[in-house]
């Protein structure tokens, strides 16, 4: 049960987190799989059927845009961010890092055996 | 036709047909390059075991596809109970399910209204209520136990022949979604249909102590049953072979005979209501009642005539369509 619980607060933890990486990530051009790659290199790991449509809801909502393109005679689709896309990264970085400072500030104190427990 | 080819063509069989294209050459793509990026490491070919191995590593067709739908709604109660993959089947089948009672009742109480029967409002809602939280809790339980020990137990086989050659595309499907909603709407109807034939109340309703349904219903139960469950095979068939839309119009169509068939017994009767205690209340009003049954039991006689030519016509046309294919070496079931 206490497994189930913790299964679904990281999830909603990432799930936040994950959007914020592919859109930093995406100031460079990437296509679905080098993407994949390059965020789990970062020790941001994310499954294939998360990452592939979440790319097309972004694009959808206008923060990507596509393009084919041949790379090792294979025809790609490589995303990178719209200007729209480069605005609401700024927006959501100054947000995470107030998230970040605040919630720094309030486990300061607390030592790490205490938050296991 | 590769492993690959196969995977993607039952990713698309589960994607809306306008985005079929697009997201697939996106998805086998991104999966070709996964390949890639392997042999390059082992500095050889892929076995055929090795390419399955990723191929299952990102899951279920229908898994797959379901998350490139454009709402991943889900039903959350504390935990979740339906993920996203099955949400919309679930939806569509509640709708379909609540849609039909809520239809067959306001019949029901309207007839009863009319003959001047004492309905009260609260007497309503309450058979009402009763009825949808039956049929909410019965579709929400058979999805969340398909969803929590069906679904994840789920393999794409790979060696199952594809369901759609590359010739067939074009070919018109049986939606998944119509199948699942047929099978489930079908045993949700069944258990209900148990349940009033021993306790009536959910027919009656206010007026359950009055009257009851006459003998002939029970003697059509074992025919209505049957026509049930063939209608059950079709749609698990259709689920798992989309493609076989001759087949789907063929057993309608013997199902749209046999319900005109019962259609015309029941036709026969003039006693459908009765008197749930001989010399009770509602005796003055039970010849109205069964008149307007007639009238009822005869607007759904036109409808099922209107539902056989409909799915005769499109028999015929399908077979008309199939001609060039099958000059073509395509022979669909």
């Amino acid at each position: 049960m206490n497994d189930d619980v913790l299964d679904n607060l990281r999830l909603e933890l990432r799930r936040g987190c994950l959007i914020v990486a592919v859109l930093a990530q995406l100031r460079t051009e990437y296509y679905g799989y080098a993407l994949r790659k390059a965020l789990a290199d970062q020790g941001m790991d994310i499954d294939e059927n998360t990452l592939y449509p979440l790319l097309r809801r972004l694009e959808s909502q206008g923060l990507l845009v596509s393009t084919w393109r041949e790379e090792n005679k294979r025809n790609k689709r490589f995303y990178r961010l719209s200007d729209e896309g480069h605005a609401i990264l700024g927006q959501l970085l100054e947000e995470w890092n107030a998230i970040d400072t605040t919630l720094n500030r309030i486990v300061r104190d607390v030592p790490p055996l205490d938050l296991a427990r | 036709m590769d492993l690959l080819d196969r995977y993607m063509s039952a990713v698309k069989t589960y994607l809306p047909a306008d985005q079929q294209d697009d997201i697939g050459k996106e998805l086998s793509a991104n999966i070709q390059s996964e390949m890639d990026d392997r042999e390059a490491a082992l500095g050889r070919p892929l076995s055929e075991a090795e390419q399955e191995t990723i191929l299952q590593q990102h899951g279920h067709p229908m898994v797959v596809a379901g998350r490139y739908r454009p709402s991943q709604s889900s039903l959350v109660f504390g935990r979740q109970w339906i993920g996203p993959t099955l949400f919309p089947f679930y939806l569509r089948t509640l709708q379909v399910v609540i849609g039909i009672s809520f239809a067959i009742y306001l019949s029901v109480f309207g007839a009863l209204i009319i003959i001047g029967q004492q309905v009260t409002f609260g007497g309503v809602m309450n058979t009402l209520l009763l009825q949808v939280f039956w049929l909410f809790a019965s579709v929400t339980l058979i999805f969340a136990a398909v969803d929590h020990y069906v679904l994840p137990t789920m393999r794409w086989d790979a060696r199952k022949p594809p369901a759609l050659q590359p010739v067939m595309r074009n070919v018109h499907q049986v939606p998944r979604l119509e199948s699942v909603v047929q099978i489930v709407g079908i045993f949700v109807f069944l258990t209900w249909a148990w349940f009033v034939v021993n306790n009536p109340t959910p027919v009656f309703g206010p007026v359950t102590s009055t009257y009851r349904l006459g003998p002939i219903w029970q003697q059509m139960a074992l025919p209505v049953v049957l026509i049930l469950l063939v209608s059950i095979v079709q749609a698990v068939v259709n689920l798992f072979r989309p493609d076989w839309t001759r087949f789907q119009l063929v057993v309608r169509l013997l199902t749209d005979v046999a319900v005109l068939g019962i259609l015309a017994y029941l036709l026969q009767g003039d006693q459908w209501v009765v008197l749930a205690h001989p010399n009770g209340d509602g005796a003055a009003a039970l010849d109205s009642l069964n008149q307007y049954v007639s009238y009822g039991l005869l607007i759904v006689l036109v409808g099922s005539v209107f539902v056989l030519l409909t799915d005769a016509w499109k028999l015929v046309r399908g077979e008309r369509r199939r001609q060039p294919l099958r000059t073509a070496g395509a022979e669909g079931l």
